[in-house]
């Protein structure tokens, strides 16, 4: 176990973000993070305990505030990525946003709307591609360690219920 | 007659860590009382103090938001499956 929690995001999945970033400018983008996270704690706890949280794909989701300072994730896409999460046998891990014409910080409004600890909240500036990761702890959000890796170490040995039987575990 | 609620990673720590859990109610308001009588912790992340539901949180009733069908008093039936689903949100660096 690592001292410190770490978010591991795959490549391809950060070009995805940022992707879908630089399509919504000047608004901000939104979506949900799918993946797993290791080892399994309980949430009471995960404040104090060193996980990793290992994302796997994106699920893009509609800005109901449609706004260059402000998001709010569709919850019907939100509902509709925790569908597709389970039936991967993975979760809803966190969400991302962006900030337009920021650093990836999290700001007073992130810090005041972040409900979740057990949630991760990513963050991307589509002008520089800087990308962090936060996560509320003491009723504020810290910053997690982001590290990013090809998509081929993205093995995290977890079956996906999606997979055909007959196909050889990874 | 028990109906299954699924039960979003943020608050599965108010549920024994069960992901779905069943409770007992002929509507959604009914179901959402029992699952609360039963999990005492997780009433305050649904409801606040004067017992309106938090705007945070969304209901959704098989497919469909309950806000778009008859909200509380939605009959729900043992074949339906009921989803909490958190808002998330935020804004940029100002």
């Amino acid at each position: 176990m690592t001292p410190h929690a770490q978010v591991v995001l795959p490549a391809a999945v950060l070009g995805e973000l940022l992707a879908h970033a630089r399509r919504a400018v000047p608004n901000e983008c939104c979506g949900l993070l799918i993946g797993v996270t290791s080892p399994t704690v309980a949430l009471s706890s995960i404040d104090e305990r060193a996980v990793d949280i290992q994302i796997e794909s994106s699920a893009p989701a509609r800005n109901l505030r449609l706004s260059p300072t402000r998001y709010l994730i569709d919850p019907a896409d939100h509902f509709a990525a925790i569908r597709t999460a389970r039936a991967r046998g993975r979760t809803v891990v966190g969400g991302y946003h962006s900030h337009p014409s920021g650093p990836p910080d999290a700001s007073t409004t992130d810090h005041r709307d972040a409900s979740d600890a057990a949630f991760i909240y990513l963050i991307v500036s589509p002008g520089t591609g800087a990308v962090k990761a936060w996560r509320l702890a003491a009723g504020r959000l810290g910053e997690l360690t982001i590290r990013i890796v090809p998509d081929r170490e993205c093995q995290t040995g977890v079956p996906d219920a999606s997979d055909s039987p007959t196909r050889p575990a990874p | 007659m028990a109906t299954k609620i699924l039960i979003p990673t943020p608050l599965r720590g108010y549920t024994d860590q069960l992901d779905e859990v069943e409770a007992e109610g002929a509507t959604v308001g009914e179901l959402l009382s029992d699952l609360t009588t039963r999990y005492a912790d997780l009433r305050k992340h649904l409801y606040a103090e004067d017992g309106t539901r938090r705007n945070f949180v969304n209901i959704y009733l098989n497919d469909d938001d309950i806000r778009y069908l008859e909200k509380d008093q939605t009959p729900v039936t043992a074949d339906d499956t009921l989803s909490i689903i958190p808002s998330v949100a935020g804004g940029a660096w100002s």
